[in-house]
């Protein structure tokens, strides 16, 4: 029996790190296959009236958890287009409803939590590797120069601000774990990788996140020890210097189709968001509904002459926005409650609350939740760190 | 009692899916990396023009100051050079004056110069595209619907959807050859010219002035001289696009019912660009296709070739 529960667990464990390692890594289906056969270690691993008794003692927290799949599903009774198109969002946010059932009907310990930190840091060096080997071997045999933002894009195979954000969390971490542990060479020659990238990616809303999430978990951690009392300024000095960097000045400069001129982004971006508000307040209460069709969005676009954003459809590129249209106001406050609920679990665990202002903070400008990626990586940070807060109190110190 | 994934198997799971990412990359580099595609080192110099300076330059777009009035041929490949750096470019139109000669809708090889104040030497060269091991032999003939704004795509999804090789006596913006023209005769000779095929696809779109006294035996005669070429080639139509102009759609509905026919008599493959094309987001303005018909031209033209 005991041996038994020995391979149940490990075979439970091998695939929620097989779902966490494939975030970051190339190919999206082997995130979907993971995801699967976590489902299908999860029904062995332990026991019906288990899962029941500490799904019922934790449903509240699951039904929170679960709100965006839920408002898609609501979405789905009224919106505009067709039932199909609509019943695909409901299987992209799939991982709202399962990430929650599974990991608040399972123990998840402090260990488990910090095993599979560990190893995401791990699987994002490896995949900024990869890239990196690619690009080098472009640049050797003259054949492009791929080591900025989007061209870079091409050989993570995942979009850049959402490769930025994977680095962003994986460095939080290594600061946690170049604070707590040994081998410190290690540590330090990783994030000197990770800002590397960093660099490259130049996604101006990453710097953001980690001066932010780095400032205040350094604070909270370091700040207490004397020798240490100002090194939470660091990574406001590393902002600045990315800032004034090379890469990041050529992404302020004008690039995107207005009235067939080009303009800079943040122009731009008032522009595009102007055209959202305008939308929204066609349909403020209930939203358009789940994947409902965007055309008089569109056409907004089309109005204000917003080239770029009109030949590429673009979607709202902020998280509470896309909330707003999709399910109107009632449905951005149910998200929003969520959030709240979030942060009032997290906020005595420095770390896991760093990790929360990282999310929320990408959320400002970018719809994180619209791919597949977003959605799986903060639905499963977010039940993984919540689950082991549930079960042990007491060791949140981290 | 705690229990550990054994160091082991995570080690495994690492080396495991990194060998599948790297095969599956490698597999698909040579669509997603374009320049991958042509044979640089049997590059063959056409013509040297003069130096020349770059007034403005993006990513589908190019202008520079020459002095001399050269004449350039769009089946070839352009390339400017300083130093030990090239930059090759193809393009779709070429409008030239006293001063300025103007590329547009380009396709950067590698990527655009940065530099607009050096002095490049513009020449023009023949860039051959490398063609793979038992590739299926492909033609595509018809008018400027195979070349013009967003018919690249045509050709390069179905490169990702099959393994094609695509011959003709034109090449498009990204390399692959075609036949195109609306002198129909013409066509006919071009496709006789072309030996192996053994997929043939037939695109006219509201280009070509077809009369319908006539149309039936010029269809014929496509076909007749596809098959005597190939006796087994697959011979894929493509039937006439939807447009927002009523008198060309009026007579592209007749047409479209002759075509269904022959193709039916002759046991010809009709794929139905009209009802795909009449749907939304397909027109790129009130005649020509967008990216989006293109693409799903291609994704049921994959469909049909063995």
């Amino acid at each position: 029996m005991i041996i038994k529960q020995k391979y149940r667990t490990i075979f439970f464990l091998t695939l929620l790190l097989f779902t966490v390692i494939t975030i970051p890594l190339p190919m999206y289906n082997l995130n979907a296959i993971a995801i699967i056969g976590l489902v299908i270690s999860w029904i062995t691993y332990n026991s019906f009236q288990t899962k029941k008794e500490l799904l019922i003692k934790n449903y509240i927290t699951f039904l929170i958890l679960s709100i965006p799949f839920w408002l898609t599903l609501i979405g789905i009774i009224y919106t505009n287009n067709n039932f199909d198109n609509a019943f695909k969002e409901v299987r992209q946010m799939l991982p709202f409803l399962l990430f929650p059932l599974i990991l608040l009907t399972v123990n998840v310990n402090k260990e488990t939590v910090h095993f599979l930190l560990k190893q995401f840091t791990i699987a994002v060096s490896i995949a900024s590797l990869l890239a990196l080997l690619k690009a080098s071997y472009f640049k050797f045999n003259n054949l492009g120069s791929y080591f900025y933002y989007h061209k870079f894009d091409l050989l993570t195979d995942k979009h850049a601000t959402y490769f930025s954000l994977f680095i962003v969390i994986s460095f939080l971490y290594l600061i946690y774990l170049f604070i707590n542990k040994n081998r410190k060479t290690v540590i330090l020659l990783s994030m000197f990788l990770h800002l590397l990238i960093l660099y490259i990616l130049s996604v101006r809303i990453s710097i953001i996140a980690l001066v932010f999430a780095a400032t205040y978990f350094l604070f909270k951690k370091i700040k207490p020890i004397k020798m240490f009392k100002f090194l939470w300024l660091l990574p406001i000095i590393f902002g600045f210097l990315f800032f004034i960097s090379n890469n990041f000045i050529n992404r302020n400069k004008p690039s995107v189709l207005y009235k067939n001129q080009q303009i800079d982004d943040f122009t731009f971006r008032k522009l595009h968001w102007q055209a959202v508000l305008k939308t929204i307040i066609e349909k403020p209460l209930f939203g358009i509904g789940t994947r409902g069709n965007k055309e008089s969005l569109f056409l907004k676009y089309k109005e204000l002459r917003l080239e770029s954003a009109f030949n590429n459809q673009y979607n709202t590129h902020n998280q509470y926005l896309e909330f707003t249209l999709s399910n109107g106001f009632l449905g951005v406050l149910l998200f929003l409650f969520m959030l709240l609920f979030i942060y009032n679990k997290l906020k005595l665990t420095p770390l896991a609350l760093s990790f929360f202002i990282v999310f929320l903070i990408y959320m400002i400008t970018e719809s994180i939740l619209q791919r597949a990626s977003g959605i799986t990586l903060f639905s499963l940070f977010c039940s993984l760190l919540i689950s082991n807060i549930i079960h042990e109190p007491k060791q949140q110190n981290y | 009692m705690i229990y550990k994934v054994p160091k082991l198997l995570i080690f495994l799971l690492y080396v495991i899916i990194i060998i599948i990412t790297s095969i599956r990359f490698y597999s698909k580099v040579k669509l997603n990396f374009n320049q991958l595609n042509f044979d640089f080192k049997n590059e063959q110099l056409l013509h040297n023009f003069s130096k020349c300076k770059i007034d403005s330059v993006s990513y589908n777009f190019l202008k520079i100051k020459i002095k001399s009035k050269t004449k350039l041929n769009s089946n070839y490949t352009g390339k400017l050079s300083f130093n030990n750096t090239s930059y090759y470019f193809r393009y779709v139109y070429v409008k030239q004056d006293s001063i300025y000669t103007l590329f547009k809708g380009v396709e950067w090889l590698i990527e655009p110069p940065k530099n607009k104040t050096n002095l490049y030497n513009f020449s023009e060269v023949k860039l051959p595209i490398k063609h793979q091991k038992n590739e299926i032999k492909a033609l595509t003939i018809g008018d400027e619907f195979l070349y013009i704004n967003e018919a690249k795509y045509l050709r390069k999804e179905l490169s990702k959807e099959k393994k094609i090789g695509f011959y003709g006596t034109k090449k498009d913006v990204l390399g692959y050859s075609y036949i195109a023209t609306t002198n129909l005769n013409k066509l006919i000779k071009d496709i006789e010219k072309q030996n192996n095929i053994e997929t043939y696809i037939f695109f006219f779109g509201n280009s070509t002035k077809f009369e319908l006294i006539s149309f039936e035996n010029t269809i014929l005669k496509f076909i007749k001289t596809a098959k005597n070429k190939t006796k087994d080639a697959t011979i894929i139509w493509i039937n006439f696009p939807f447009t927002l102009n009523n008198k060309i759609n009026a007579k592209n509905k007749t047409l479209n019912t002759l075509l269904k026919q022959i193709t039916k008599q002759k046991n010809i493959k009709l794929i139905d660009a009209y009802s795909l094309t009449s749907q939304s987001k397909m027109l790129l303005n009130d005649k020509d296709l967008s990216k989006k018909a293109y693409i799903n031209l291609a994704h049921k033209i994959s469909k049909l070739i063995k």
